[in-house]
């Protein structure tokens, strides 16, 4: 059962009690009908014993034995599976005509009305009921015997089988479906909780939003709960990243100052303590990067790329750079913003190292995702280096002073959120990079009404 | 040209003052934010240097303190806080410019002499005028290709002037820029450093004019 899902379990457990409900009610209806038809089965074989026997009271069989008929016609019909036959005091008989000339099994001490089994002259089972009447003139006994073939009983039952089987799986079948969209509407709190769910993990909303019974709320609290604590475990490691770099950076400046002002400077001490500084660099870029593994989050470029844009402007002021910047209001990527500043930071600063005198940054919506594109007029990267630039310090091991232009975060970046990067050959004559993100999901939404 | 530096690690601070003394600098230190902003709203430098992690105050205030108090010096903002969230905020809190620990000192220096030229508006880092050549980043002096050799002070009395050529600079501002919080000043030395100038590089450098100070005047 372990496996098996909730809606299975509910539906085989309604299943089976149908089922044996069913079934007990069926063989009760079964038993009660089957006694029913036996009882009036033999209610009728009397009631004609009644008859044949106020004959004999009257003297009417006395009088015109060959005239004597009951009611029912098919009594006189041969062959029929009606019999009826009177045994008179001096041992003769009179019969129905559907007997035609054999007799009923005659029965000679009988204390009162008795039942019995017999063979039709057609050869086919019969139940007979035989009673004796005293004769009130004489006080001479009689004997009236009345028969019906027992497959008619038979034939009754099946019948009523037949319908009550119909009517069973008809009933058990109403019932099935019922249960199903009964289970249906049970579980349909899980199924929005599952749909809040995915909003959350698509970064649209920052905990498992929506009202649900009080059997889920407590899970649901728990799992916000869970959520909570997670964002703030994320926090905390990003907090202390940060701080291990500040820590480690401005002891590393100072060797690094030293180091220089030694004449000449040693290259050994110099290229170590690169190694520390790159190691650094990446490794906070790295702890930074957690974010990626906490959902819930989304952001607006547009403000960030503006914001950047200051900085690039000041920071880069002596190359005398023109910044060119498209964004439409209200695009929003499914990314943490701080992870989306320090991708688009890094791609323009780079830009802006590299350009001659114009960079320009473009973010639009295509096919159903953020593309953000940052390129210069600079030299570019040639075709065969593009791979390795991309690559270059993707292991730790191998980072070398200087190496990348910081692409390789932004590669790392873009990776965990799912998306891709792209150096291509810009218009403008530089490097082009090309940054796929998937959308926040209201983007998505938007765009598909 | 009179610099303060707001830096909370000794060993670091005084790699920066050396560097920045044997530029011909004058160089103030805080080592917190409360003294820094004390300084920097008090005192007029040239340039600043500014630390983001500071004990007693951010930096980030700081900066916004000199800013609301119309500090108008321009400021670099020296920090291990090196992602670009932190450097968009710094420099709309007011910084002009943003540099990452570790850093290159060669590299602090030149974006500092590039922001004191900017700030008193010197596009080009060679400040020539006739046989006369100044080069900011070096203090560096030619006269007819001939190399003169000037003291840091001389260097910083001189460069200043330059800076504010268009202008008659006072002997009080000019002490001001010329000597730290902590150094004894006595405008009379002033006096002295102007006459040294003179006789190396000609009396016509720098006109004195009566009751309001100096100017620049290398025609």
């Amino acid at each position: 059962m372990g496996a098996l899902s909730l809606r299975a379990r509910a539906l085989l457990g309604g299943v089976v009690w149908i089922v044996i409900a069913l079934g007990l009610s069926g063989w009760l209806l079964l038993q009660t009908f089957d006694e029913i038809a036996e009882r009036a089965f033999s209610r009728n074989l009397s009631a004609q014993l009644d008859q044949l026997e106020s004959l004999i009271l009257t003297g009417a069989i006395s009088a015109s034995p060959e005239e004597t008929r009951l009611a029912d016609p098919r009594y006189t019909r041969p062959g029929s599976g009606y019999y009826w036959q009177v045994e008179r005091p001096d041992g003769s008989v009179v019969r129905s005509p559907s007997l035609g000339e054999e007799l009923l099994p005659l029965r000679a001490i009988i204390s009162g009305e008795e039942v019995l089994q017999a063979r039709a002259p057609e050869g086919f089972l019969i139940q007979v009921h035989v009673r004796p009447v005293q004769d009130p003139r004489n006080g001479a006994i009689w004997r009236v015997y009345a028969a019906e073939a027992v497959v008619r009983l038979q034939r009754d039952k099946l019948e009523f089988r037949r319908s009550l089987f119909g009517l069973l799986i008809g009933l058990g079948g109403a019932l099935a479906l019922s249960a199903a969209a009964m289970t249906g509407m049970a579980l349909r709190p899980l199924v929005a909780l599952r749909a809040a769910f995915a909003e959350y993990r698509h970064g649209e909303t920052e905990r498992v939003e929506g009202r649900y019974p009080p059997d889920i709320e407590p899970l649901v609290a728990d799992l916000n709960a869970l959520l909570e604590r997670n964002a703030r475990i994320i926090g905390t490691a990003r907090r202390q990243a940060a701080d291990l770099a500040h820590a480690l950076k401005t002891p590393a400046a100072i060797l690094r100052n030293e180091i220089d002002a030694m004449d000449p400077p040693d290259p050994d001490m110099r290229d170590a303590l690169e190694r520390i500084n790159a190691l650094l660099a990446r490794y906070t870029a790295r702890a930074r990067l957690a974010g990626a593994n906490a959902p819930g989050a989304s952001a607006e470029i547009r403000p960030l790329l503006e914001g950047l844009g200051r900085v690039m402007e000041r920071v880069h002021a002596e190359r005398g750079v023109a910044f060119e910047l498209v964004a439409p209001a209200g695009l929003r990527g499914r990314i943490e913003a701080e992870d989306l500043e320090e991708l688009a930071g890094n791609l323009i600063d780079n830009a802006f190292k590299w350009a001659r005198s114009r960079v320009r940054a473009e973010a639009r919506r295509a096919d159903g995702e953020l593309v953000l594109t940052v390129e210069d007029d600079g030299p570019g990267v040639p075709e065969d280096d593009r791979e390795r630039v991309l690559r270059a310090g993707t292991r730790l091991d191998e980072a070398v002073p200087g190496s990348g232009l910081g692409l390789a975060i932004c590669s790392d970046i873009a990776e965990a959120y799912e998306g891709r990067l792209e150096l291509g050959r810009s218009r403008l004559g530089g490097l082009s990079v090309t940054v796929s993100l998937p959308l926040a999901r209201s983007e998505a939404r938007d765009r598909a009404a | 040209m009179r610099v303060l530096l707001v830096e909370d690690e000794l060993a670091l601070a005084g790699q920066v003052q050396r560097a920045l003394e044997n530029e011909g600098r004058v160089v103030d230190v805080a080592a917190d934010g409360e003294e820094g902003s004390f300084l920097g709203s008090n005192e007029p430098y040239d340039a600043i240097v500014l630390d983001l992690g500071l004990p007693k105050k951010d930096g980030n205030a700081v900066l916004r303190d000199w800013r609301d108090a119309g500090v108008k010096a321009p400021v670099l903002i020296l920090t291990a806080r090196d992602s670009w969230r932190d450097k968009v905020a710094g420099l709309d809190a007011g910084a002009d410019d943003y540099l990452t620990k570790p850093f290159q000192m060669d590299e602090l220096m030149a974006r500092l002499r590039a922001l004191m030229r900017r700030s008193t508006n010197q596009p080009n880092p060679v400040f020539k005028q006739g046989a006369f050549e100044f080069d900011t980043r070096s203090g560096r002096v030619t006269l007819d290709g001939q190399q003169v050799m000037l003291t840091a002070q001389e260097t910083n009395v001189l460069g200043y002037l330059i800076a504010h050529k268009d202008r008659v600079v006072s002997r009080t501002e000019l002490s001001e820029h010329v000597y730290g919080y902590d150094t004894e000043r006595d405008s009379n030395t002033i006096e002295v450093f102007i006459g040294r100038l003179r006789k190396k590089l000609g009396q016509k450098i720098i006109v004195t004019i009566r009751g309001r100070g100096y100017q620049f005047d290398g025609s």
